[in-house]
This record gives C-alpha cells, sequence and structure tokens, in this order.
C-alpha cells in the first residue's frame, strides 16, 4: 500500500482551483423551505448558514433525509435549528489530497473553504475529488472505450 | 487466439503484445504502458469493486411507499437504494430525487409510491470490475452511486465516499 503522492501532481493543486465559489448560503433565521428551495434552484446537496459573511453552519441533503425519515422536517423551522453548527472549514490553498483525507475522517461530501479572514470562499463537492482523481490518471480511467461489457466470441473481421 | 498473459484492462480480454488496441473491445492499448507509470494509475486499474468497502444495499420494490424508502435509507445510512418493477427490471432511487421531485416538507410520503421516482436501468458494474472503471463511470455520468449486479441481481452498493475511503487509506 501507500500509493505514493508525487506522480499525482493534480492532487497537490489547491483546492481552490476546483472549488464551488460562491455556493448557495442563507442566513441562520432562514427557514428551512427556503434552504430546500435554495438547493433545489442551484441543483446544490447543501446550502451553507453565514453570519457577517462567516460559514456558522451547514444543512445538507442527508439531513433531509434522516429528519425526513423521524418526521421532523418542518418547512418553517429556522435552519439554525437543524443545521450541523462549528462545520469543517479549510483554507484556500489546502491541497486536493488533504481535503480528500478530510472529507474521508469526517464522512462528508461538501468541505467548506474560507480565506485568510475566515469567510465563506467556496465549498469542494465530492464530484470535484472524483473529477480531478479521473484527471490524475486519464490513461486508467478516462481513456476506456465505450462499451467495457462488450465481449464477442470471436474477434471480428475476416 | 492462444493466451498471451496480457490482458486488455478494460475487458479482461487477452491481447497480443504491439496491438494498439483491444481486439476484442477496441480499448487503446498504445497507452498502457505510459498508464503504468503512475502508481496512482495502476492501483485503480488493478483492484477489483469487491475489495472497496461498500454500502449497505437496500432493495425495495417499485410498490413500496416513499415513507418506506426514506426509513430503510436513513437506517442504512445510505444514500440510493435498488427498486424492482413488476416486470423485474431493476431501477435506482437515491436522496436527491426527494429533493427534486417533491416538496418533501408538505408530501404525504405514506401516498408516495417509488415507481413515480426510481431512475429505470441505472450504470451497474460488476464486483470484479475495476476500479477505474466505476471512477470513469462517476466523473462522466456524475452518479454518486453505482449498484454491484451479477447474474441473480444486485449484489452491493459502491458509493464515491466509499471509493474515497479506500483510496485514502491506500494513499497514507
Amino acid at each position: 500500500m501507500g500509493i505514493p503522492l508525487i506522480y499525482t501532481p493534480l492532487l497537490q493543486r489547491p483546492a481552490r482551483q476546483v472549488m464551488l465559489a460562491d455556493p448557495p448560503s442563507l442566513g441562520p433565521k432562514a427557514q428551512v423551505r427556503e434552504a430546500l428551495e435554495k438547493m433545489h434552484q442551484c441543483k446544490s446537496g447543501c446550502v451553507i448558514t453565514v453570519e457577517g459573511g462567516k460559514p456558522v453552519g451547514i444543512f445538507t441533503e442527508r439531513d433531509v433525509l434522516r429528519r425526513l425519515s423521524r418526521g421532523e422536517l418542518h418547512p418553517s423551522a429556522m435552519l439554525e435549528e437543524v443545521m450541523t453548527p462549528n462545520p469543517v472549514a479549510l483554507g484556500l490553498d489546502t491541497p486536493i489530497h488533504e481535503a480528500m483525507r478530510v472529507m474521508n475522517q469526517r464522512g462528508i461530501r461538501h468541505l467548506i473553504l474560507v480565506d485568510s479572514e475566515g469567510g465563506l470562499a467556496g465549498v469542494v463537492l465530492i464530484r470535484h475529488i472524483t473529477e480531478a482523481l479521473a484527471e490524475s490518471c486519464p490513461e486508467a480511467v478516462l481513456n476506456l472505450p465505450p462499451r467495457i461489457h462488450q465481449k464477442m466470441k470471436q474477434a471480428e473481421g475476416a | 487466439m492462444s493466451a498471451t498473459g496480457l490482458k486488455c484492462p478494460a475487458c479482461g480480454s487477452d491481447y497480443l503484445s504491439g496491438d494498439d488496441q483491444c481486439p476484442n473491445c477496441g480499448g487503446d492499448l498504445a497507452d498502457l504502458d505510459a498508464s503504468a507509470s503512475t502508481p496512482l494509475g495502476t492501483y485503480l486499474q488493478t483492484h477489483t469493486l469487491k475489495e472497496m468497502r461498500q454500502s449497505k444495499l437496500v432493495v425495495l420494490d417499485e410498490s413500496d411507499t416513499l415513507e418506506k424508502a426514506v426509513k430503510m435509507m436513513a437506517g442504512a445510512s445510505t444514500g440510493a437504494a435498488m427498486v424492482k418493477a413488476a416486470d423485474g427490471t431493476w431501477g435506482i432511487f437515491s436522496e436527491r430525487d426527494i429533493l427534486t421531485k417533491i416538496d418533501p416538507t408538505t408530501a404525504d410520503l405514506t401516498q408516495h409510491k417509488l415507481a413515480e421516482f426510481v431512475t429505470r436501468d441505472p450504470v451497474k458494474l460488476r464486483p470484479e470490475d475495476s476500479v477505474a472503471i466505476a471512477l470513469n463511470k462517476m466523473s462522466i455520468g456524475g452518479y454518486r452511486h453505482i449498484p454491484l449486479f451479477d447474474k441473480s441481481g444486485p449484489v452491493g452498493m459502491i458509493s464515491v465516499r466509499d471509493i474515497l475511503a479506500t483510496l485514502v487509506d491506500a494513499m497514507a
């Protein structure tokens, strides 16, 4: 084990290069209804709760699923009542492989990036990680034939 | 063709040294030596999905209610479930469907059947397929879950977080 990362320079790029800038955000007093509308509109799996420009919480589609399963998704509840407070946030220059490690360790699919003043700058989505992994070894991942399960009994042609 | 010991990474067929394309699937073989030089690429091509961490497989029926699906998925901490149709075909239902297809704050979950939400004929892979193929499907199709099938039906579910977990461990 121990895949050496020196051969994968694309994973050493700063996460700011792959993040979604200006992610969907709302104030802590916004209602769950608004959060869901925003997620729907932006086709996003999360809304970040922001106070004075700084991220103070996150509300994700997994929270929606969990609350729904307990019958606790009230449209007029305030975001601050349902969000996960003090979300994990890293600096803009965190390397992608470090973002990967933190997302895995914390079991999260959305990683907030903050600027040097702690203001919300963007969010790294797990799909950015998948894309970075695929781009870092295109020969292995991207250049596959269109139909990999196609197996012919005999080679075609004369 | 006699066995050469050289296997196409995509379909597993034998090929002859010097072939630029796989004689079976047409996959590009010319760059194989180049890809073998990146350890991550080699890892992705040589490890299979059955070696990866997997999510809990939740299997439901199209006639099941949304309420049942939500409870089963939340209970299994997984964002996707396989759904069997009356004609025996399979579809997939994911937590994203809840956000995009109904208003979850007002909908009566007991009144909705999964048949309304399911995505039919999803991309499926086999447990013996490589991690590279799963990453290919996930990055190009934008999927977060890929069901694993054998001849008998669904045997597993792999999520992008499962792949991430395995890779992070392998990179440590």
